[in-house]
């Protein structure tokens, strides 16, 4: 990343700006395109995708980030002139941010050289609503000849823009070329509302089945109309809108005469059992209620927790009845997207957390500090006086749904990863190849506080600002994203992706190297290449020392950039204090999840039940403890540890054993082979070190 | 602490039979009762079946019985299972003095009903009272080493009053009963011995229906005393007469009273005399889940040294809530046949509790003190308990497991 100061140095015009001189122009030349989708509310959503199984399409697109070397000189020389009349002045150079080209900011479209002629210049991309944009006159590829009689080459464009300095009619001369329908593109998405509104097309996924996966019933509780009841789905398909008297009932009854709050209800209807979970919020009873075919009660608890703490914290007064059943809609798609992967943590509340290498999580460090210690303000004294101020309150790192990295608070991160599962950004960043996301938006929990969330490839950076300046302050002008963090905050994103943060965290997860498990259905992993002699040499090695990390890509290249082929020399960990490696799963909970992480099998889904099991029971006992409220039932207070050995098949019995740390708080859940104990003492020491890198 | 609402109602037209409550809650209004019914009753309407509530601290179920009586419950304090079967109890213990086909026009026979209330609500009293500590689903049993003599004579008392139904009791616990006896329903098995704790004199003769067995045909069942704790009990028809009984008890055990008296000597240990545990070892469970049947012990040791931290009934209840939360549930949490758990343990700050599975239905759940490793519990387990038991068992396979 490059530094303020050196940046501050650079002549506005230097080639070092110009979008064609650096192999990522056109990464460059897309900063902009979102500024003109920023909504009344000053909140932003814009997104290019395209996805996996896409052949490039013919489309017409404004926005090219495609080859472009198809077009030559020669094929427009003998095409007709076009002119176009155009206002232009040199002080448009910033409307777009400092990593704008000059030529985009001023006359609207972006240039580079022809392949076949490195001086002549060609229309490469158009900037969305720009004059010239709505002109519809000119087609990507177009020879751009001359600017008011003067022939434009490579080397004068700088300067005969800036001469313009103040605003001036000009003719500009093109070329056209023959065609301009063979380019591939991206698919857009401009706003949320436009992004929810075609949710399951962007994602491919249609409903499979003709029930939903849940039910939704908000009812006002002082009001009899039934027009100001919400149903997902609607009411002549809901099967419960029927019954939905009987929870008010219920409802009502139980916090007068017990006193006490209704968590959920189990009722059967046609010989399925369903879980109606309850909760009181702005007037409104809202009942979510899923199919035990869907999932257990703890699960169905789990997630409707997490489904109302999100509808609390996006909602102010009352309900918008046209955004709850977006969300409902980007659920329902959302799960059957995931049917397959339906595990057990998926249903813990903890968010799952996704340790990388120590020298990946310093590289990850190192560039949000640098992100965050930059003193914005300094920009703004001069020359650039036209920004508000924030300040980086922290930031939030994931790998498509695994959290990398994060230094923000509890509440926070809770919230932004609330607003991206429940908004669907997970399933976007998942399902398709995303090119660019940017979103920017007030973030509830506090005043003055906004959220701005890029993405690239598998990689979501989420940034929590702060306003400087206090809204009241401001007269309550409205605060829209603002162009310098955002193209701060893509370029780290930029630097990571570079970096290799994104593949990594992709082979980190299959590896199963840091720390090894055992296969328990004798399966090789689908990524585990161990050599093995290197491992002999390395079993009794301290695991906590720099030993395994020379191997490393930095430690002795000077390469910055993580390569996948690393990881698999990497030596893997081994956690277990037996001879052999008997670990088979474990998971870690502290306010986050750690779990070991490979791929579904029926052995990990065993093990999933089994934990959830134990993670029953224990977390009775923590909730206990943590608010110092001893249960009716006495015995499952105090509980610490749990254990169960199941025979799972002729001559393996495994050892499910659960255990619960006092403070901090931390569960750790781990499956080994019986005949070998293990000390989860020190099992929770070894695993703990691992979040440290 | 446990609290309990019992509310019993008519299915058709929710008419109140009784209501009762256990614990530190107080009463709750007709309007509430009438409300709780109303939305079992409004959900059926609508083709729904209401199961349960659950709230933070109460859990609430229904169920119709026999297609006339509802039993609606709200705890605090006990799993659903345990509150299922309260309620199997409850109706059990009204199904053994009403008959099935009059419980059909529940509506028509309040007077009859009122009448044998006289009957059954010393049960339903009795079932609350024993919430906390009994395991409700299992006959609670006693295995003094005098049990394969007790059985013979049993035998041939069996044969006398011609009954398959006999059975034995030491202290409301049962010694020993007869293969009918143990072929009954596993809740008739525990309203019976529900009736006969709940008694006022040892010496009983009511007429009762098992609806398991015959449901139109009804049977006496007779309880004779043989010593200040011991009883024995024969369901039969309407002969012989309860003086004949008398009379064939006497004759059965005139030359046995040493064996009655030593037979009460396993009270309280409830586990046989040559049997010596581990003095870490607190509590047991041994359980058969094929016959539901139990033997519970909370005072394991034989000489009481007065150091024990935890109190007879703390520790009853720290051993039920490992055996409902952890070894109960389990079976129901995973629903796989294909995974048999052999065994579980769980440790706090004061205690800790380990169970282990023979496999074939025979369980035991041991309470230790706290100080024992883990690792050690696992084979003071093997080493004390499961050798013993397995000679045990061994030994005496045809009468108890």
């Amino acid at each position: 990343m490059e530094h303020v100061d050196d940046w501050l140095k650079t002549p506005v015009f230097s080639s070092s700006l110009s979008s064609f001189s650096t192999e990522n122009s056109s990464v460059n030349s897309d900063h902009t395109n979102w500024e003109n989708y920023v909504e009344s509310d000053g909140s932003l959503f814009y997104a290019e995708y395209e996805h996996f199984d896409e052949k490039p399409r013919n489309v017409k697109s404004k926005t090219l980030e495609c080859d472009l070397k198809s077009f030559k000189l020669s094929d427009v020389t003998s095409s007709g002139i076009i002119e176009v009349e155009l206002i232009i002045t040199s002080e448009d150079r910033y409307r777009f941010g400092r990593r704008s080209s000059p030529f985009e900011a001023i006359l609207g479209f972006n240039v580079r050289p022809f392949s076949d002629n490195n001086s002549c210049l060609m229309v490469s991309g158009m900037v969305t609503n720009s004059t010239i944009d709505k002109m519809n006159l000119i087609t990507i590829g177009s020879w751009f000849k001359q600017i008011n009689d003067i022939d434009i080459r490579i080397d004068n464009l700088d300067d005969v823009l800036m001469q313009f300095s103040t605003p001036t009619n000009v003719v500009l001369k093109f070329q056209g070329v023959k065609s301009t329908d063979n380019f591939d593109g991206f698919n857009k998405v401009v706003s949320l509302r436009h992004f929810q509104n075609n949710f399951e097309d962007i994602l491919k996924c249609g409903n499979h089945s003709d029930e939903p996966p849940f039910f939704f019933i908000a009812e006002p509780l002082n009001s009899n109309s039934t027009g100001d009841i919400f149903f997902y789905p609607k009411q002549q398909l809901n099967l419960f809108s029927k019954a939905k008297g009987c929870f008010i009932t219920l409802n009502s009854i139980l916090n007068n005469e017990f006193k006490s709050q209704p968590l959920y209800t189990v009722i059967k209807c046609d010989g399925v059992v369903y879980y109606v979970n309850y909760k009181v919020m702005k007037s409104f009873l809202l009942l979510l209620i899923f199919s035990e075919k869907q999932c257990n009660r703890k699960e169905s608890f789990v997630r409707s927790t997490e489904f109302f703490s999100f509808l609390n914290m996006n909602f102010k007064d009352t309900f918008d009845f046209e955004y709850l059943t977006q969300i409902c809609r980007i659920v329902t798609s959302s799960f059957y997207t995931n049917l397959q992967s339906k595990e057990f943590h998926d249903f813990l509340k903890e968010l799952p957390y996704l340790p990388l290498p120590k020298e990946a999580q310093l590289r990850v460090l190192d560039a949000c500090s640098e992100l965050e210690a930059m003193d914005y303000r300094i920009w703004n004294s001069a020359p650039l006086n036209s920004h508000r101020e924030f300040f980086i309150v922290g930031h939030v790192l994931y790998q498509k749904s695994s959290l990398i990295s994060y230094n923000v608070i509890q509440e926070q991160l809770h919230y932004i990863h609330m607003h991206l599962k429940y908004n669907g950004i997970f399933d976007f960043i998942e399902s398709v190849s995303c090119k660019m996301l940017i979103t920017w938006n007030v973030m509830p929990l506090a005043n003055d506080t906004y959220l701005t969330i890029c993405g690239k490839n598998n990689l979501l950076f989420a940034i929590v600002l702060k306003s400087y300046v206090p809204k009241n302050e401001v007269n309550s002008t409205l605060i829209k994203p603002s162009l310098f963090y955002i193209e701060e905050i893509e370029d780290t994103l930029d630097h990571l992706i570079q970096s290799g943060i994104g593949s990594l965290s992709n082979a980190w997860v299959d590896c199963n190297k840091r720390p090894e498990i055992k296969m328990f259905d004798k399966k090789p992993c689908k990524k585990k290449i161990v050599d093995t002699t290197h491992l002999e040499k390395e079993e009794y090695s301290n695991s906590d020392s720099d030993e395994d990390w020379k191997d490393f890509p930095h430690s002795k290249s000077n390469t910055d950039v993580f390569n996948f082929k690393e990881v698999e020399k990497m030596v893997p960990l081994k956690l277990t204090s037996s001879k052999c490696n008997d670990m088979l799963k474990y998971l870690s909970l502290n306010n986050v999840k750690l779990t070991s992480n490979l791929n579904s099998s029926q052995f990990q889904n065993i093990a999933d039940k089994y934990f959830q099991f134990l993670h029953n029971i224990i977390q009775c006992s923590r909730k206990a403890r943590q608010e110092n409220n001893a249960l009716s039932n006495k015995a499952l207070s105090s509980v610490k540890e749990f254990g169960i050995v199941v025979k799972i098949e002729k001559d393996k019995t495994v050892a499910f054993t659960g255990r619960l740390f006092p403070s901090p708080f931390r569960e750790l859940y781990v499956a080994y082979l019986s005949e070998h104990p293990q000390n989860l003492v020190e099992l929770e020491y070894r695993i703990a070190s691992l979040v440290a890198g | 602490m446990t609290s309990i609402h019992l509310m019993c109602l008519t299915t058709i037209s929710g008419l109140p039979l009784f209501t009762k409550k256990r614990g530190d809650c107080e009463s709750l209004p007709f309007s509430t009762v009438a409300s709780l019914n109303g939305v079992h009753m409004f959900c059926k309407t609508v083709g729904m079946e209401l199961q349960s509530t659950y709230c933070e601290d109460w859990i609430l179920c229904w169920k119709d019985f026999h297609e006339s009586l509802t039993i609606v419950i709200a705890a605090k304090g006990l799993t659903e299972k345990n509150i299922e079967h309260v309620m199997s109890i409850v109706v059990t213990s009204i199904t053994l003095f009403v008959c099935m086909e009059d419980l059909k026009n529940i509506d028509t026979i309040q007077d009859r009903m009122k009448k044998e209330s006289k009957n059954f609500m010393p049960m339903i009293d009795k079932t609350l009272d024993i919430l906390e500590t009994d395991i409700l689903e299992y006959t609670d049993c006693i295995l003094p080493t005098e049990n394969p003599q007790l059985l013979s004579k049993l035998g041939d008392f069996s044969g006398q009053v011609n009954s398959h139904f006999c059975s034995i009791f030491i202290n409301h616990k049962i010694a020993v009963a007869t293969e009918g006896w143990w072929g009954l329903d596993s809740f008739e098995r525990k309203a019976l011995s529900i009736l006969f704790c709940s008694a006022k004199s040892p010496l009983n003769e009511s007429v009762i229906f098992l609806p398991s067995k015959d449901v139109n045909s009804a049977f006496r069942i007779v309880t004779v005393p043989l010593s200040a704790t011991m009883a024995i009990c024969a369901i039969c028809g309407a002969e012989p007469l309860l003086p004949e009984i008398q009379m064939m008890v006497q004759h059965t055990f005139k030359n046995d009273i040493d064996l009655l008296l030593n037979a009460e000597k396993c009270v309280p240990r409830n586990f046989p005399d040559n049997i010596e545990f581990d003095s870490r070892i607190l509590g047991i469970i041994l359980l058969n889940k094929t016959v539901k049947k139990c033997a519970i012990s909370r005072h394991i040791q034989q000489s009481s040294s007065g150091k024990r931290t935890l109190s007879g009934s703390h520790r009853m209840s720290i051993l039920k809530s490992f055996f409902d939360e952890a070894v109960d549930a389990l079976d129901d949490f995973i629903e796989d046949s294909k995974l048999s758990c052999l065994s579980q343990y769980w440790s706090s700050e004061y205690h800790k509790c380990n169970y282990t599975t023979d496999g074939e239905g025979n369980l035991i759940c041991v309470l230790y003190v706290a100080s024992i490793p883990t690792y050690t519990m696992k084979w003071v387990f093997f080493l004390n308990l499961f050798l013993h038991f397995y000679y045990y068992l061994f030994k005496f396979s045809n009468i108890f497991f």
